[in-house]
């Protein structure tokens, strides 16, 4: 296990680096020179060449890049903002702590609304709950979330004025947000939630528990929704990632001051250390939530831990199916955590295969 | 994944004599989905909605582009239907008109996505090594931003403008159809027929087009149809945040985000383009939903 979680991690690093590095070669051939557009309008060539000089834009590529991920990796400095004048790590580091609570009460709401709905539909599988939910989920996936939010703040706040629109003052001013930024996610949650579950449900090992005589609810807690697991954490990775780049937009019109509305003011600035420093920052972040489901895998999924327990099955035939693991997963999961007891019967699959390539059916990860 | 290889092979290269025996999975495909009640009302939606962008200029009661200085931003009345926005242009003919430029953008991105998903998937799968592994690392780094981000570092670089949008979103979204094109690349490429392929000395460009990518026609043709209404909404999503497409294009995105100014004087402005793309993103949804149940009626139970 040790092991897998140490592969994770060192993948999560290289992943915020080649981050760092895309963004900052991009950003340097975006046409147009910054210098320019800083200097006033009545600056002579050599004004500009030596606000370039200070800027140290006159470097060749190679050494600018390498200043940059010196500095953003080794001395955890993402330069000044240009238009601020200000640090940019700090003014993220102040910023950080209310985006991240704003993404974490969006997915937190997302999880707990959203797999126990579906699950619900899944038991009440043709019925009128069942039905009306998954019509219901379809018009929640399909409404864009900055315009639930803008209805929202015309119904809440401008016409009831029930809740604020906008500032972080009080716990209020985070409801109108999280709810616009959640309501997709939950409505696709519960989709895979009831699909997973209705997979599980048809299994063998679930016939033979209850022909075992099994009371239902053990049924359900003990094979169900542990084999279910699996397919709901791979969607919740990339809600997760939605919820990020859900919260640029969102910050934006709830004028939330978080790291996507300091990056969405900088866009308006053409200061392109603020912006370099929040995609960056925003992108570690992301890779984070990436870990973090890709440690929850590690948990709920027997099939990697038992890849990584025997080394000398590393690798894998190809991409198994990544569902239904047989009977007695349930129990498997916690005896087996020193990796004695292997359950499964499949190939165990390359985890960078399965944890991205799975989703073929999700909604994109935007 | 579909790799219903019997099924949707011979439907490039079939045989008249073949086709007797069994029906393709195309026409079996559009029997299911024709029974699909909810899947029809999607494209009912959305043909109306194609019909409408076709013939906006003769359906719409004013030019979108002339001003009625009298009625300038006002809401909904019998003369101007949707109101007008703030300088006075007929709201409904201006919504209408987007049509064009917002089903024009979400299919052109959405086909830009999928088709740069083909050609770099099929290179990371068929050749393999490290143009594979380069590409799967890109992939790996591109989908830890997200999404939105990539599209506006891209619109940074292009500039603004309604083209450049669409390639913003295009290579911002075309990881996923990396992926999905080189695990079907994978799948097949130690099989029998293009054993048989490589023995009758056919190009790799060959063996590519004919043999490999018609395999993976199916979960491409998902993508590309749900993907349509997610590029609507995340070209508005960029215009919100100043990029994307701007104001005075009639695009239902910028207009809602031009329109955000004045939502407390006059909220119509922002909720009927948001109206027009929930319409869209929703019949579209729900006719990929059934889609994806007629080609693969193992999901459906």
């Amino acid at each position: 296990m040790l092991k897998y979680i140490l592969q994770r991690i060192l993948l999560m690093v290289f992943v915020i680096v080649g981050a760092a590095f895309l963004i900052f070669t991009v950003m340097y051939f975006v046409p147009g020179d910054p210098a320019q557009v800083m200097s006033s309008a009545d600056a002579t060539p050599a004004d500009i060449a030596a606000k370039r000089a200070e800027l140290g834009l006159d470097q060749p590529y190679l050494i600018q890049l390498g200043r940059f991920m010196y500095n953003a990796f080794v001395k955890f400095d993402l330069g000044n903002s240009w238009a601020r004048g200000t640090s940019v790590m700090s003014s993220l580091l102040e910023r950080l702590p209310r985006t991240f609570l704003l993404g974490f009460l969006m997915i937190v709401v997302t999880v707990v609304v959203g797999i126990p709905v579906g699950i619900g539909a899944a038991i009440h599988r043709g019925g009128w709950q069942d039905r009306s939910l998954m019509v219901m989920s379809m018009v929640f996936i399909s409404v864009p979330e900055f315009w639930l939010a803008l209805l929202l703040i015309i119904a809440f706040s401008l016409n009831l004025g029930w809740l604020p629109s906008f500032g972080i003052e009080s716990w209020q001013c985070y409801i109108l947000p999280v709810i616009s930024g959640a309501v997709a996610g939950i409505a696709n949650l519960a989709r895979q939630s009831r699909a997973s579950v209705l997979e599980v449900v048809r299994a063998d090992y679930i016939t033979t528990a209850r022909a075992k005589g099994m009371k239902e609810q053990l049924v359900i807690y003990k094979h169900m929704l542990p084999n279910a697991l699996i397919p709901i954490i791979t969607i919740s990775g990339s809600l997760f990632t939605r919820c990020v780049g859900g919260t640029v937009v969102l910050e934006k019109i709830f004028s939330f001051p978080g790291v996507g509305l300091y990056m969405t003011d900088s866009i308006g600035m053409r200061d392109y250390p603020a912006i370099r420093g929040s995609v960056v920052v925003l992108a570690a972040f992301t890779a984070l939530l990436m870990l973090i489901v890709d440690l929850a895998y590690g948990f709920a999924d027997p099939q990697i831990k038992a890849q990584y327990a025997d080394s000398t099955k590393r690798k894998g035939h190809g991409r198994g199916h990544g569902r239904g693991h047989g009977h007695g997963h349930g129990r498997g999961r916690r005896r087996s955590f020193g990796g004695k007891e292997q359950h499964h019967d499949a190939a165990p699959v390359p985890d960078e295969e399965r944890s991205r390539a799975n989703g073929g059916e999700e909604k994109d990860s935007w | 994944m579909v790799t219903d290889r019997k099924a949707g092979f011979p439907v490039a290269a079939a045989v008249p004599a073949m086709r007797q025996k069994k029906e393709g999975m195309w026409k079996q495909t559009l029997k299911r989905l024709s029974k699909d009640k909810m899947a029809m009302l999607g494209l009912v939606g959305i043909v109306v909605l194609v019909f409408v962008a076709i013939v906006a200029p003769y359906i719409t009661p004013y030019s979108y582009e002339t001003m009625d200085t009298l009625n300038m931003n006002v809401g909904p009345s019998w003369q101007h239907l949707l109101g007008t926005d703030t300088l006075g242009r007929d709201y409904l003919s201006r919504l209408l008109y987007g049509s064009r430029y917002s089903l024009v953008l979400g299919i052109s991105s959405s086909f830009l996505a999928v088709f740069l998903g083909i050609v770099i998937g099929a290179i990371a799968g068929f050749f393999g090594r490290w143009a594979d592994n380069a590409i799967m690392r890109m992939c790996d780094i591109i989908q830890a931003i997200p999404g939105v981000m990539i599209a506006i570092v891209v619109s940074l670089m292009l500039g603004n403008g309604y083209w450049v949008t669409i390639w913003a979103l295009a290579i911002g979204g075309c990881s996923h159809g990396i992926r999905m094109t080189r695990a079907q690349v994978m799948s097949v490429r130690s099989s029998e027929y293009l054993d048989a392929a490589r023995t009758v000395n056919c190009s790799t460009f060959r063996i590519i087009v004919k043999h490999i990518l018609p395999n993976a026609m199916s979960p491409m043709l998902l993508d590309f149809t749900m993907r349509i209404a997610n590029m609507i909404q995340f070209s508005a999503g960029l215009s919100v945040i100043g990029l994307g497409v701007q104001p005075p294009t009639p695009e239902w995105g910028a207009m809602l985000s031009a329109g955000r100014d004045f939502i407390r004087s006059s909220p119509h402005l922002v909720i009927f383009p948001g109206l027009f793309i929930f319409a869209i993103s929703f019949f579209i949804n729900i006719f990929g939903d059934g889609l994806r149940d007629a080609l693969d009626p193992k999901l459906k139970k």
